[in-house]
């Protein structure tokens, strides 16, 4: 049971993403910003986390500067989301976090449920113990 | 009558007729005399006439020669060149100061020997040292001769001498002398139409010099002030001028001398100014350059050739200007309608792919929906759906008011009615928020007013949705409505109808009576800065950090307040950050 985090405030998105998510395979939680998002990362063992990049109170970036800072003793991946479908905002969250476990991104317009669900679990093959 | 007697008579009568004749004829040798008198003195006038109208032709024909001349040296060469219409003359020469030579020109009318010119010179510059109170050196003069040829026999000296100095402006810059090998010629009498030439000449001179200084200030005063940057250049590149402006465009120091290199090199190899001088010099061609930034600025750049005046149909080229354009508030709003266009189609592509995700669910059927989800995924749709719809009907009316095309419908009304209406359908968001929201009613309101229901509506949810949006839990809106009577102290009245906040209202919200709708809040306040700009449709409320960014598009602000506008009032805000704001809008009572 893979442990996945979303860090979103669009509700539509998580609700429809977790939905798309089968429910044997993941355990779904969610947090509207970082700062819950910190609080579940210190309860849970996680998997994966899905950060948003725009975000009330903490921005994805901003996120990712705290989570250096907390030192970790594990890395989590992290896949970035965004309605942005500007290549160099993305590009850049990615190499600015890409130390901290950034893997890669989903741009949540274009892409459909199935694609995004796809991307996650990529990544947790690729990253995951 | 006897023989004597008649004798006697006869000598008497004859001697009488001998005596009139005489008489008669010395009358007559008078009245010659005084004839001839008479007509010495017309002859002698009718000459001074002529000689007055020659002087007068002369004058006039030299003013034409001279025309609109400020070299000194052709004026004089036109004057000594028609000198020897009235005056005689074996020389005529001049002396002209230029910076630190002299120029001594003589012209012979008939040949003399070198002698005759040395002592010319010598009286020449003697005179010129005493107007001047300077001496002068031989070695400083440069000597011109014209006319007839030095004959060496023809050796008589200077005996007549005649020097008149030539002043500009207030100041002597010359002489100019007539000298003959005759003595006596020069009388003072006769010189006059000298001193007239020379005198009409100087003034004519210093009148034009005036007249180039006021222009060339006034051209000065204009260009120094000038908000675009302004560089002239000659034809070797040699910086004429150069305002303010442009140097504060090119970051030179307002007090050095500036070379083109300077230019070059603080231009940084962003713009070739030589190159495009060059060509424009060269070619006769006008170059505008796309923007460019210096510093913090955009600029747009301007290169003409300068074209001196024609002379008749043939055009020079005398150097190159260089303009400096300021485009920098042009750029400003192209970024900013560019940000606001992302803006707007990021508030409406998000709705828009939550309802397509939610349709990917229900579409898929091994996704099982329990009752209470499908409906939660209806109810998202509908919400979606609605702010998307929203967003639409607010681009389209702000679209409206920009092509002017924006109207309102007023018919008479209940306002009371419609603000209680709009208090309680927020009711329910308020209440969910945790926050009280209140509304209060001054005295004597007309039951009857004059005004667009729907677009009040619309002013009302607006200021009532950012009331709610902006104040945290806990926190408290009050919508207050009342009547200003002219005259009356709105601030008083406000009190009495229920505004409790800090924020003062302004005093003066206008000409006689109207209604007030004040909303209030105790929320997170707007900066001052920004209170301005929440009203333009470019401007967003830019809050960092601390405080979240709400969604919207900014625009519900903008149409506000044409809808308030079109009814004649006013709105406007008073905002302390940290206490809270008060938005005001103003429906005038027709």
């Amino acid at each position: 049971m893979k442990k996945i985090l979303i860090i979103d405030d669009d509700e539509v998105f998580v609700k429809t993403l977790v939905d798309f998510l089968p429910k044997e395979k993941y355990q779904t939680f969610h947090a509207k910003d970082g700062v819950e998002g910190f609080a579940i990362i210190e309860k849970e063992n996680l998997d994966l986390i899905i950060l948003d990049l725009l975000m009330p109170r903490m921005g994805g970036m901003e996120f990712l500067d705290d989570l250096r800072e907390k030192k970790l003793d594990k890395q989590i991946p992290i896949l970035i989301s965004s309605q942005l479908s500007k290549i160099e905002d993305i590009s850049k969250a990615i190499v600015a976090g890409m130390d901290i476990g950034v893997k890669g991104y989903v741009i949540k317009a274009s892409e459909n449920l199935d694609m995004i669900v796809g991307e996650i679990e990529k990544t947790l093959v690729k990253y995951s113990h | 009558m006897d023989f004597i007697s008649l004798f006697s008579l006869i000598v008497l009568i004859t001697t009488l007729v001998f005596f009139v004749a005489v008489f008669l004829f010395l009358k007559n040798l008078k009245l010659n005399r005084d004839i001839k008198i008479k007509e010495t003195n017309i002859e002698a006038r009718s000459k001074e006439m002529d000689s007055k109208m020659y002087e007068l032709a002369i004058l006039k024909e030299l003013g034409d020669r001279v025309g609109y001349s400020l070299d000194v040296h052709q004026i004089m060469d036109v004057i000594t060149g028609s000198l020897h219409q009235f005056i005689e003359y074996s020389a005529v020469s001049y002396m002209l100061l230029d910076s630190s030579k002299i120029i001594f020109k003589i012209h012979l009318e008939k040949s003399v020997h070198r002698g005759f010119i040395d002592e010319v010179r010598d009286r020449m510059l003697k005179s010129l040292g005493a107007l001047l109170e300077k001496e002068f050196n031989e070695s400083q003069v440069e000597e011109l001769i014209s006319g007839a040829i030095l004959i060496e026999e023809v050796n008589e000296p200077v005996q007549s001498f005649f020097n008149i100095p030539i002043v500009i402006g207030g100041k002597v810059v010359g002489v100019l002398t007539v000298s003959d090998t005759q003595s006596g010629l020069y009388k003072e009498s006769e010189m006059t139409i000298l001193y007239k030439i020379t005198n009409q000449a100087s003034s004519a001179v210093t009148k034009l010099q005036e007249v180039v200084t006021t222009e060339k200030s006034k051209l000065n005063a204009m260009v120094l002030s000038m908000a675009d940057g302004i560089i002239m250049t000659d034809l070797d590149y040699r910086i004429l001028v150069i305002n303010p402006a442009a140097r504060n465009a090119l970051s030179i120091d307002p007090f050095k001398e500036v070379t083109i290199f300077d230019l070059i090199d603080n231009l940084g190899g962003k713009f070739d100014i030589r190159g495009r001088l060059e060509e424009s010099v060269k070619l006769k061609k006008e170059y505008s350059s796309e923007r460019i930034l210096l510093g913090e600025k955009f600029f747009q750049i301007f290169v003409l050739p300068v074209r001196s005046s024609p002379i008749v149909g043939v055009e020079s080229i005398t150097g190159g200007v260089v303009i400096f354009h300021d485009v920098t508030s042009e750029v400003e709003i192209e970024n900013l309608r560019k940000d606001f266009t992302s803006m707007l189609v990021h508030e409406l592509r998000s709705p828009l792919d939550g309802v397509k995700k939610i349709s990917e669910v229900l579409k898929n059927k091994d996704i099982k929906q329990t009752s209470e989800s499908f409906d939660e995924y209806i109810n998202l749709i509908y919400r979606n759906s609605s702010g998307m719809l929203e967003i639409v009907n607010d681009i389209l009316d702000v679209a409206k008011i920009e092509a002017g095309k924006f109207d309102i419908v007023k018919k008479e009304g209940d306002f009371v009615k419609v603000v209680t209406d709009r208090v309680s359908f927020y009711s329910v968001t308020a209440m969910s928020s945790g926050i009280k929201l209140e509304s209060s009613f001054g005295t004597g309101i007309p039951s009857k007013v004059m005004f667009d229901s729907e677009g009040v509506e619309h002013v009302i949810n607006n200021l009532i949705s950012n009331a709610l949006k902006y104040t945290n839990k806990d926190g408290a809106v009050n919508v207050v409505t009342f009547l200003h009577e002219n005259g009356k102290d709105v601030r008083a009245e406000a009190k009495v109808a229920g505004y409790q906040s800090p924020n003062g209202i302004p005093e003066n919200l206008g000409e006689g009576s109207f209604l007030v709708i004040l909303v209030a809040d105790n929320g997170i306040g707007i900066e001052e800065k920004n209170t301005k700009d929440i009203f333009s449709k470019f401007k967003q409320l830019d809050t960092k950090d601390k405080v979240p960014k709400k969604k919207g598009t900014g625009l519900g602000l903008v149409i506000a307040k044409s809808i308030v506008e079109e009814h004649g009032g006013k709105i406007g805000v008073v905002s302390k950050v940290g206490v809270g704001s008060t938005f005001y809008f103003t429906i005038p009572l027709s």
